[in-house]
């Protein structure tokens, strides 16, 4: 009964908040900068998502995630300046790209483990920005690839900020709720398990192999969606950004400061990154960027060490315990 | 049931397990006893995958297991529990039992249901919204073995469930033990360093020494047997009973 009352006043706080999604953006439709940080914010809410299967779940932490966000950029792209295909298709070719490189790198890494698995990712990652810079003909060097401007529904173009707000929410409910359901299914219960206790895990009959590579290759593929977006967005591939560990780095950190392992803690985190990215452009300029990276390491040094669990987990107990002390009271 | 053949495995220079034989009957209770550094929790982990085997073969019912993988050796009905105890730390008492139930349940509801007995069987639904790892060493072993007994095996080796228990946690494990075999017909193979839980519950004992097999029978013939007491107790201690 308890469980049902939360329940459905959990699902009535979930309608209310998706309500005031969908028309907020129409509440600034000419406040650019207002539109562009919420766009952004639901992009990296949606790429630290889909890091926090493998990073936060799987406890696998990956400092390279900017592989396949730019595999994802640069496989749409490319198709799209060079062979006209639509960047729909080549959304959904850069995830199957991307997902069968995270399967490899997924074999490749089977027997690492933390900081060692990080250093790997990280190689990675930047054995293919050196690719992109050096492979000319394809992915024309180091100047990047500008999509573009041509608006329209088949180019993924929109001269209308707004759809590309709704597309970003679609894309993150989607991770958000894919989350929910490791909650609570067993393939969700078994990658928490092997992170817990690998050698437990595997003595109760789980396949860890298995749920390893499938973590890899779902969360690769999902990230290399947010990269194709991100290229349609920006309107720009550029391999110094789109395979650089400053990337990387960011969407670990924002899984980190919400709170890994949880639904709900990365979209936190990159709501938070992002607004603070944002006011410090705003305040600083593009002058001092020393100082946003200083911000950031201040932030994430805080939080690792005072609330290791991340923001949302650690709300989240403290109000527990609230509620129990007025219990006892 | 169960049966171990000629088995070695060599660490560099050091042979950890050394040709030993064993073979389990369904429905007993299997003890392996033996000074430390005798082998036990090696052979252990060579019957479970974790380790490769040099030599020999281990058999399950008909099929031969050495060399398979350990996720596969445990979805064929054999459940283990470590010395040193690995919970998910930083999971909930149930979630971890629920862990144990989930490999062979298609559905959430079918696997709580069975984590919920077994929580009630060793009584530790009281805590079953404790984080695992804030668990005394008691409670954590209790888990350990819970969470064994939610992947419902047929044969379930022990590695020293006793150790660290106080008397009355020692005599309740040993009442759940009886009651899984007895009740349950669960077969059981347990390493383990408290005699009395050995002296109660075995039907017939290994004992290892320096990998070695020093001798096999019932717990009266090993008892007896003054190369065991001697393994135990020292020379000097010849004409006394380990019992």
């Amino acid at each position: 009964m308890m469980q049902r009352l939360v329940n459905s006043k959990g699902k009535r706080n979930g309608l209310v908040g998706i309500l005031l999604l969908l028309v907020l953006p129409l509440l600034f439709q000419d406040q650019a900068f207002i539109l562009d940080t919420m766009i952004l914010m639901a992009l990296w809410g949606f790429v630290a998502c889909s890091w926090n299967i493998v990073g936060g779940y799987g406890g696998l932490l990956s400092l390279g995630h900017a592989a396949f966000f730019g595999i994802g950029a640069y496989t749409s792209t490319i198709l799209f300046v060079d062979y006209w295909v639509s960047p729909w298709i080549g959304m959904i070719v850069g995830a199957l790209l991307a997902g069968l490189f995270g399967l490899f790198i997924g074999i490749v890494t089977l027997r690492l483990h933390g900081p060692f698995f990080s250093l790997c990712t990280i190689a990675v990652t930047e054995v293919l920005m050196i690719i992109a810079i050096n492979w000319q003909e394809v992915t024309h060097g180091s100047a990047g690839i500008p999509v573009p401007y041509r608006p329209g529904f088949i180019n993924m173009v929109f001269d209308n900020r707004v759809t590309y707000f709704y597309l970003a929410l679609g894309l993150l409910a989607i991770v958000y709720f894919l989350s929910l359901w490791l909650n609570r299914s067993h393939f969700g219960y078994y990658l928490v398990g092997l992170r817990e206790n690998e050698q437990a895990a595997l003595a109760l009959g789980i396949n860890g192999v298995k749920v390893r590579l499938i973590a890899m290759t779902i969360s690769s593929a999902l990230t290399a969606v947010g990269g194709t977006f991100y290229a349609q967005y920006v309107g720009i591939v550029e391999p110094f950004h789109e395979f650089s560990f400053h990337l990387s780095a960011q969407i670990a950190l924002m899984a980190i400061i919400g709170g890994i392992g949880t639904a709900g803690g990365p979209i936190f985190g990159a709501i938070l990154i992002t607004l603070l990215g944002t006011l410090l452009r705003a305040t600083l300029g593009g002058a001092h960027g020393g100082i946003q990276a200083l911000v950031y390491g201040l932030l994430l040094v805080i939080v690792v060490l005072f609330i290791p669990q991340g923001i949302v987990p650690w709300f989240k107990q403290v109000v527990a315990k609230r509620k129990k002390g007025v219990v006892h009271v | 049931m169960f049966s171990v053949k000629n088995v070695v495995k060599r660490f560099g220079g050091l042979i950890a397990v050394d040709h030993v034989s064993f073979e389990i009957q369904k429905g007993g209770i299997f003890g392996i006893i033996g000074p430390n550094g005798a082998g036990k929790t090696t052979l252990f982990n060579l019957i479970m995958g974790n380790l490769a085997l040099d030599e020999g073969e281990i058999r399950f019912h008909d099929q031969i297991i050495s060399g398979k993988k350990t996720h596969e050796i445990a979805a064929l009905g054999i459940g283990r529990t470590f010395q040193m105890v690995k919970p998910f730390g930083g999971l909930t008492v149930e979630q971890n039992v629920l862990m144990g139930a989930l490999p062979k349940h298609n559905t959430f509801q079918e696997a709580r249901k069975v984590a919920r007995q077994i929580m009630d069987l060793l009584e530790l639904t009281p805590y079953q919204d404790e984080i695992a790892q804030t668990l005394p060493v008691g409670l954590k072993k209790k888990l350990e073995l819970a969470r064994a007994l939610a992947t419902q095996p047929q044969l379930l080796f022990l590695d020293e469930v006793m150790g660290g228990l106080h008397p009355r946690e020692v005599q309740d494990m040993i009442e759940v033990i009886r009651y899984l075999n007895r009740e349950q017909n669960m077969t059981i193979c347990m390493i383990e360093h408290v005699m009395s839980a050995v002296m109660a519950l075995c039907d017939r004992i290994l004992v290892l020494q320096q990998g070695r097999k020093l001798a096999e029978g019932t717990v009266e013939e090993v008892t007896r047997n003054p190369e065991v007491i001697q393994a135990y107790l020292g020379g000097e201690f010849k004409d006394v009973t380990l019992a």
